[in-house]
């Protein structure tokens, strides 16, 4: 063996536990506090998927999808209707693809692009209860957290593999079983055919292909649960078979031991992050610390001489490029996000659109004002940004990592969700989906937040 | 050899495959390409005898639901995904289809179903199907050559045909939708993406879904890639999440690409001309050939012996009394009891009364041995029978009849897809079909060929 298998370690599958817990789950298992995270997550989704409609590849993943045929019976946000898998497939590429949806840094995963696209698509068809959606999501994202921390990302990655793609089909499958009734037998075979799915690999960074392998988590979930309803059996060891487990594929044996600790006890879901800016979670500090600079309290831009940033050995080893031609580049590219950052002050989606992209004059200021600078004593997603003006005034500021906590109020959320809505939906509709959505607990048919939350054909570009 | 950039492999590969024309096809290879397409459309008719294949209907309906796409062997039409799903489980259900042995892996449950539907959307002709079932499954073949399968599949325990699969779908969709180089570059990055598929699913149906899970993959890579969605364009070869490093450990990439347009391995495709699985293969050959050549009348025989190499008994040899069909399929005991019964294997003869009949069990347990010669490959088998009047017949040491050492003719082909018809279609509109696949390179409307397989439902 490449690796010592769990076998050897003799330690039983957790595949059976996990189809316990997403059976068993249901509203009295689930804390207030989690049922309010998960509707958090689930309005920022929908936030995001409105913000996705306007990224790189979307076109072309709604384009497949699209070709793959079926009725359009399913709702795409901000689109026209696709068939069902086509559906998961194009949101969850828009969530994705926003750059701004959640993330979980013990798993180094998102979970809602494979989440909650199978998941709303399911509660649609099925005209089932916001709390059934719930439910589901909050099934579907502490699977994708509790594998991913067993999975030991850091191992994932330096195998090359990406974790949101790879471990994303567990997730889709946890919650459209929930949906759709899945006795403990199913929902394990479920979990077994959306592991043998798994894929996903780091070759796609920098590309929007990276972007679909999140939400090929939700399509391949989606088959799992589907073919595990007929009563289509699977493996019962696809975590810790000594031939081609998960565990012994994709790390090194992993830690499946962690992977059922206290599950319905203690939730990863509380440790989910918000991403406040539209670049990618180790860059959300960057940001925070340049917009901490202040330069709006009383500071011209062409009196900022430069701006610098200590940043770790990671961010500097991996996001110091000063290319970018497209908004995935961008979004990789510190210097770009610092400086676009500290000249909008924000740092949205549409800092990353083709006017800011081909701007000459944040071109230059990127160029020539923007230094970066590794500080051994950093660690994580520490920064510290400073800034020097040319009348020799010096201001830093320092942003730090911390798991979990990257929180948005509710106002912040819905606030994000009205304005990425804008443009797809009527101002009508958007109090109307927001209403449902706030006390999403109580709605009776997802069908009806989905009657909302549909453009009528008035299909943004 | 000359030393090959990395790069310049992905680049190769994607060069030949949006650019090898039908006519640059050898007659072998176009040829081989018509036997895998009758090949796979015979398995497709005999998938009812798989008990998940009403299941994997239901589900095919459910996930997809109604379109315009044909479903071997039922008037319902699907959309292309359903389409695809339930050809490619059709395909490899009964565990009679093709098998690439130096991969282990089978290759049309991936190909063929994609190619099909996207030629009928398209009203591809004849020679672009075939082109797309030929190249598609040249590539396939080439990237499980790159691979090194002792540490993809031994030490790590992928299952290939998901893995190696959707390339030859890609490619094959690619060919008909008239990817240009660059879009078939990005179709096999595509396909990276999705290679998926282990052995923790051995001894579950889930392992065929793996094969139709392929074929799906393959789709989706040639259909985002005629949008031209952007992807890594070193897909297969990168060191930090490339195909041949992720997947095995940097493989030997230059088999990817070796005699390229000059030599077309897949023509080393094995086809199964009975059921069961690929090991028992030399030994059904063996000993019908022997059976063709010597009287033995039934019940004459005392004593049966099946040598094989070794490693197959390691295998195999534990399986004395088969309990349900695909224990049967597998079983070299099972099979070889029920020729000697009959001079013939087919799936009539592996029912449950067959399998839990007392005088055949009992001839497994008692008259039969497996015996392992360290001079047999894994490829190579053959058998001793002792009868009651104390006569020993040695059948030939021999390969199985439809592997590339003992090619399959066109009668065995023939008698495969006669078989396979028999009770699926009428006696006209099997002749009919057997006709349109022999002359399909001519074909320039597929919808007829199309019209039958709808046909094909078994009510006759």
């Amino acid at each position: 063996m490449l690796f010592p298998s769990s076998k050897d370690r003799r330690v039983a599958d957790p595949t059976h536990g996990l189809a316990e817990f997403t059976v068993g789950l249901d509203h009295e298992m689930l804390p207030l506090v989690i049922r309010q995270r998960v509707s958090d997550l689930l309005v920022d989704s929908l936030a995001c998927a409105f913000l996705g409609r306007r990224e790189e590849g979307r076109r072309q993943v709604e384009q497949a999808a699209i070709a793959l045929g079926g009725p359009r019976s399913s709702i795409v946000i901000g689109g026209a209707p696709n068939s069902l898998p086509g559906a998961v497939l194009v949101n969850g590429f828009q969530i994705a693809g926003s750059a701004m949806c959640e993330f979980h840094l013990r798993s180094a995963c998102h979970a809602t692009p494979s989440v909650v696209p199978a998941a709303l698509a399911i509660a649609e068809r099925d005209s089932l209860s916001g709390r059934d959606l719930v439910i589901a999501v909050a099934a579907g994202l502490e699977t994708i957290a509790r594998i991913g921390i067993a999975l030991g990302p850091g191992q994932m990655r330096s195998q090359g593999w990406y974790p949101s793609g790879v471990i994303g089909p567990f997730g889709a499958a946890a919650a459209v079983g929930s949906l759709i009734g899945l006795d403990v037998e199913a929902a394990q075979n479920a979990l077994s055919l959306a592991g043998t799915q798994s894929a996903g690999t780091l070759v796609q960074s920098g590309t929007p292909t990276l972007t679909f392998q999140q939400c090929m988590g939700g399509f391949s979930g989606l088959m799992g649960a589907l073919l595990a309803a007929e009563g289509f059996r699977a493996s019962r060891t696809i975590f810790t078979a000594e031939r081609g487990g998960l565990f012994n594929i994709f790390a090194s044996g992993g830690e499946p031991q962690v992977l059922l600790a206290d599950i319905g006890k203690t939730w990863e879901i509380e440790r989910f992050s918000f991403r406040r800016w539209s670049v990618p979670y180790p860059l959300q500090t960057v940001v925070d610390a340049v917009i901490g600079l202040g330069l709006d309290k009383g500071v011209a831009i062409q009196n900022v001489h430069h701006i610098e940033l200590a940043v770790s050995q990671a961010l500097f080893d991996g996001f110091v490029s000063q290319q970018w031609s497209s908004a995935i580049d961008a979004r990789a590219s510190l210097p770009y996000v610092a400086g676009v950052a500290l000249l909008d002050q924000t740092c949205g989606p549409r800092q990353f659109g083709v006017d800011r992209l081909t701007d000459p004059v944040l071109a230059a200021f990127v160029k020539e004002r923007v230094k970066v600078r590794l500080d051994p004593t950093m660690k994580g997603r520490e920064v510290v940004a400073s800034m020097q003006t040319r009348d020799g005034h010096r201001r830093s500021h320092q942003a730090a990592d911390v798991d979990g906590d990257d929180l948005l109020g509710r106002r912040e959320i819905e606030s994000r969700f009205r304005s990425a809505a804008n443009g797809c939906l009527a101002d009508e509709q958007v109090d109307q989906a927001l209403e449902m959505l706030s006390d999403i607990w109580e709605l009776g048919s997802v069908r009806d937040l989905c009657t909302a939350l549909n453009q009528s054909g008035n299909e943004s570009s | 050899m000359t030393a090959v950039s990395p790069l310049n492999v992905s680049t190769s590969i994607a060069e030949f495959a949006a650019n090898c024309s039908y006519h640059e096809l050898p007659q072998s290879s176009r040829a081989f390409a018509r036997s895998l397409l009758i090949d796979s459309i015979a398995c497709a008719l005999v998938a009812e005898r798989s008990d998940e294949t009403p299941i994997y209907s239901r589900f095919a309906k459910a996930i997809a639901g109604g379109g315009n796409s044909t479903v071997i062997g039922s008037p319902e039409r699907l959309s292309v995904l359903g389409a695809v799903l339930l050809n490619g489980y059709k395909i490899t259900a009964a565990t009679l289809n093709d098998v690439y042995i130096p991969g282990h892996v089978h290759i049309t449950p991936e190909v063929v179903p994609a190619a099909l539907a996207i030629a009928e959307q398209h009203n591809a002709n004849g020679q672009t199907l075939l082109s797309a079932i030929a190249i598609g499954s040249e590539i396939a073949v080439r990237v499980s050559d790159a691979l090194d399968y002792g540490v993809s599949v031994v030490e790590r325990g992928w299952h290939f045909p998901g893995v190696i699969g959707q390339f030859g779908a890609a490619v094959a969709v690619g060919r008909i939708l008239e990817l240009s180089a660059s879009e078939m570059l990005l179709a096999l990055s595509l396909a990276v993406s999705q290679a998926s598929g282990t052995q923790a699913s051995w001894g579950t149906p889930a392992v065929k879904f793996h094969q139709s899970r392929g074929a799906v993959s393959g789709l989706l890579a040639g259909l985002l890639a005629r949008e031209r969605l952007s992807a890594s364009l070193d897909g297969v070869t990168a060191t930090k999440g490339g195909f041949l490093t992720t997947y095995s450990d940097g493989g030997n990439p230059e088999a990817a690409i070796s005699e390229m347009g000059q030599r077309f391995g897949f023509e080393q495709i094995s086809l199964r001309l009975w059921p069961g699985g690929t090991p028992v293969q030399p030994t059904v050959t063996s000993l019908l050939d022997l059976l063709e050549k010597t009287d033995v009348p039934s019940g004459s025989v005392s004593r049966v012996r099946i040598f094989l190499a070794p490693a197959l008994i390691a295998t195999h040899g534990s399986l004395i009394e088969p309990t349900g069909t695909f224990d049967a399929l597998i079983s070299h005991r099972f099979v070889v009891a029920s020729a000697l019964r009959e001079g013939r294997f087919w799936y009539d003869m592996v029912t449950p009364e067959a399998i839990h009949d007392p005088g055949m069990r009992e001839f497994l347990r008692d008259r039969m041995q497996l015996v392992p010669d360290p001079d047999l490959t894994r490829d190579r088998s053959y058998v001793e029978l002792m009868l009651e009047n104390g006569t020993l017949l040695v059948s030939d040491v021999t390969t199985a009849r439809g592997s590339p050492s003992n090619p399959a003719t066109i009668d065995d082909l023939y008698e495969k897809f006669s078989r396979c018809a028999d009770g699926r279609l009428g006696e006209r509109d099997a002749d009919d079909l057997w006709a349109m696949l022999l002359d399909i390179e001519n074909m320039w409307d597929l919808a007829p060929l199309f019209a039958i397989l709808r046909r094909a439902d078994g009510k006759v």
